[in-house]
């Protein structure tokens, strides 16, 4: 039902109502925000980013075919955009994830190298949320883009594989691939946080 | 992890498997503490990174897109200078006068590019105009001038043996300016001009 009225007012932008792409935008700029907000960790960046998604979707709606459903393709130009302004951004540090970092099943990861010094003596809570989301952050963002990008769109998002893959225009085993990857490299740098929260 | 794959339980975890392969997963998992383990971690880290998204997102919430969007697609609306003359040119839909317009814009920019490098080239600027001062019919004497603005001028004598008319001498007078009027052949000729030899 919903996806009708998605291509109902996406056939009525086609002509030129802007009426109907105001409520595509209004429908859909909190999921496009997330994601913006997602890759970039910057609120302005994201709403930026997020409005000239939305810009670039309406001047090519008549490119739209309506093969995918519009969301997946806003989700598209969406993540373009956010990988484009991530290439460009000096703050962004690229790390392509390399399997010597993978370390093997056998190695105990308590100890890790990754465990802040100050992790066992502080005994505040907060603080120690504090920490965990710093790491978190850390994590995401030494992500390399496409890395980061699927990790928002599952976690946040909830998308399947098979959506990810049309948004990122590759097969459903890159997908998972990047997936598996991407969460082998968080997991390494918060094995300590990890096995601490257990139970 | 004996008979599962990490990638299987992320494919698990992520409701990605087929029904049949649910079972064989949860079965496999009753025995394999590691491949449980394993699957914890991986729940544990989901919620994490869901939860810190969803933190950052209610940290800065999202606010009205649509006002930064109706402005942008305004600004990007005004043409720029080349869509504005791509417009012009555009021979679809726009009255008779703008295509008929556009085609003879077109052919003032071709032959001025013509004129230039064909026409202007192959005209030597220093060879002037060449008038024909006198001729009459038999054995005669022709005086011909022009306007020269190169080295200095000199007297052309030539006996024509190739012509249709044989005997026929043609004087060729150069003037070296516009301003010498002493050069001007209709002094020097007066005498003889148009007279027959």
């Amino acid at each position: 039902m919903k996806e009708e009225t998605d291509s109902r007012l996406v056939g009525a932008c086609k002509d030129g109502d802007t009426q109907a792409f105001e409520l595509l935008v209004k429908r859909y700029q909190r999921k496009v925000y997330a994601v913006a907000l997602g890759m970039l960790h910057n609120s302005e960046d994201a709403k930026d980013a997020a409005q000239d998604a939305f810009v670039k979707a309406y001047r090519y709606i008549g490119n739209f075919r309506g093969t995918s459903s519009f969301y997946t393709w806003l989700y598209r130009i969406t993540v373009n955009l956010c990988i484009d302004r991530l290439r460009k951004s000096s703050r962004y540090i690229h790390v392509e994830y390399d399997d010597r970092l993978k370390r093997p099943d056998n190695v105990d990861h308590k100890g890790s190298d990754l465990k802040p010094s100050t992790l066992g003596t502080n005994p505040s809570r907060s603080m120690m949320r504090r920490e965990l989301k710093e790491r978190i952050q850390l994590g995401l963002e030494s992500l390399s883009d496409k890395h980061r990008a699927v990790i928002v769109m599952r976690e946040l998002q909830g998308l399947s594989y098979a959506e990810m893959a049309k948004v990122m225009k590759c097969s459903k085993g890159t997908i998972m691939s990047r997936l598996f990857h991407a969460r082998k490299k968080l997991q390494e740098i918060l094995a300590d946080s990890l096995e601490e929260n257990e139970g | 992890m004996g008979k599962l794959s990490t990638k299987d339980l992320h494919k698990y975890l992520d409701g990605e498997l087929p029904k049949s392969d649910i079972v064989r997963v949860e079965e496999a998992l009753k025995g394999d503490k590691a491949a449980e383990e394993e699957l914890k971690s991986i729940k544990r880290l989901s919620s994490f990174v869901k939860a810190h998204l969803e933190e950052e997102l209610q940290k800065h919430p999202v606010e009205d897109i649509w006002s930064g969007v109706s402005e942008k697609l305004e600004k990007s609306s005004q043409p720029g200078f080349v869509q504005r003359l791509r417009d012009w040119f555009s021979l679809s839909g726009v009255g008779f006068f703008r295509p008929v317009a556009a085609a003879a814009g077109v052919a003032v920019v071709v032959l001025a590019v013509l004129w230039f490098f064909v026409w202007k080239g192959a005209a030597p600027e220093s060879l002037g105009e060449v008038s024909k001062k006198s001729e009459g019919g038999g054995n005669r004497l022709v005086v011909e001038s022009m306007d020269y603005s190169g080295p200095p001028p000199m007297f052309f004598q030539i006996q024509d043996s190739k012509g249709t008319e044989e005997g026929t001498m043609t004087v060729i007078w150069v003037n070296p300016g516009a301003d010498d009027a002493a050069q001007d052949p209709k002094d020097e000729v007066e005498g003889f001009k148009g007279d027959s030899i």
